[in-house]
């Protein structure tokens, strides 16, 4: 099982042009992001594709990924999450967003950004568990299953403002206590 | 509208709805010119986008079809132009649905000119995102491919030629594509046999197609095979 340090390895030599290593990087982490993009997507090929699109991606602008403040999986799995959203809401005819922001680069990483890369995930299991489970549901359905606020008031029977200040009450207080 | 100024809550908020891509279009575009500028708003994506992460934790890994290695390797190889490919991307997003229709319609066409009940079928739908459109059919087990011919063709004094690469061989060349219309090419048994673990992909070549036996131009497109 690759290391943080052999992932990083991997994007370094990528952003150098080494294929090698690009296919190293798929192999270690293409299981991982597919259980991913499929989560969004449902549909095989369109995984497929998202996932392929990802590691394109990936090949393009692994150079950005030290200025990026992520952790190396995090920066991956965020990549292709956002792929795959991109692609379900193309599937619906919505606007698709223009997504390079994750490249964002030449900005270097802030002192709290070096922090947060380190920080604990097990937190967030706990935080959630805080939230009512209506809440709960909502912040999850958007985060693994790329609902809108249209969709998710919709499964909750509530108006979508309601739903929004619900999800953003609920960000306010995973926030809060994510910090502790 | 997210500003330095606003109360920090309303901040928090906002990256979040930011990273779960909930906010409509216009506050996405708005909320992501904001962040050149705003350190401390890129903090609180960053720590929203790390923190979420950890939600993948409780999926079950898959490994996909083995071909999307071969296709990702050809697709990263140097000789495809990047615009071709950034197109490529856009078509496949936006045009799922046109080649699903366009699938469906030739499918049916398929089905008429047959006398005897149709199993399972495959199909891919090759485009470059600009101009080129072709599609490959066959029924399961056969070894007949259908090609067709929807939209473009080679720019001048060059040809298009179909591949099939299997996950652990060389490219195995189909010929040149059909300039319209539709052709028959029969594969071989091994290639017809790993129907659903084929890459096809389309290469731009020399007048009468590669020289060497391997691509040697642009790759234009690569696709698998769909179960429909």
């Amino acid at each position: 099982m690759a290391s943080r340090q052999d992932i990083e390895t991997y994007l370094f030599r990528i952003a150098q042009q080494d294929r090698a290593a690009h296919a190293d990087l798929y192999q270690a982490t293409s299981a991982k992001l597919f259980s991913v993009v499929l989560r969004v997507l449902s549909d095989t090929t369109d995984a497929e594709d998202a996932l392929h699109d990802t590691y394109v991606k990936i090949w393009r602008f692994a150079d950005r990924y030290t200025s990026s403040g992520h952790s190396p999986m995090t920066w991956l799995i965020t990549i292709a999450r956002n792929t795959a959203i991109d692609r379900l809401r193309a599937r619906r005819v919505a606007e698709p967003y223009d997504d390079h922001a994750e490249f964002l680069a030449d900005h270097g990483p802030t002192p709290e950004q070096a922090a947060v890369a380190g920080g604990e995930r097990a937190q967030l299991h706990g935080c959630l568990d805080e939230l009512p489970v209506d809440r709960r549901r909502a912040v999850t359905g958007a985060y693994l299953d790329g609902r809108t606020y249209a969709e998710l008031a919709v499964e909750a029977a509530i108006p979508i403002n309601t739903m929004r200040t619900w999800l953003r009450r609920s960000l306010i207080r995973l926030r809060e206590c994510l910090e502790q | 509208m997210t500003t330095p100024d606003q109360p920090e809550e309303d901040r928090i908020a906002d990256a979040g709805e930011y990273v779960l891509r909930l906010m409509p279009y216009g506050e996405h575009a708005a909320f992501e010119a904001r962040l050149e500028t705003d350190p401390a708003l890129r903090d609180l994506v960053t720590a929203w986008e790390t923190d979420f992460a950890g939600l993948t934790d409780d999926l079950t890994e898959i490994a996909p079809r083995p071909n999307l290695a071969t296709r990702v390797a050809f697709s990263v190889d140097g000789r495809a132009p990047a615009s071709a490919q950034r197109v490529a991307d856009w078509w496949r997003g936006v045009s799922a649905v046109a080649a699903a229709v366009i699938m469906g319609l030739s499918f049916q066409l398929y089905q008429t000119s047959q006398p005897d009940p149709l199993g399972p079928m495959r199909g891919a739908a090759l485009t470059d995102g600009e101009n080129l459109m072709m599609h490959a059919l066959i029924e399961l087990g056969d070894t007949d491919l259908r090609i067709t011919h929807i939209a473009g063709g080679p720019p001048p004094n060059r040809a298009l030629e179909l591949w099939a690469i299997a996950s652990d061989a060389p490219p195995v060349s189909l010929g040149i594509v059909p300039a319209e219309g539709q052709t028959i090419v029969n594969l071989p048994a091994e290639i017809a046999a790993q129907i659903d673990t084929i890459t096809f992909a389309i290469s731009d070549e020399p007048l009468g197609g590669s020289p060497t036996g391997a691509p040697t131009g642009a790759i234009l497109t690569t696709s698998g095979m769909t179960a429909f």
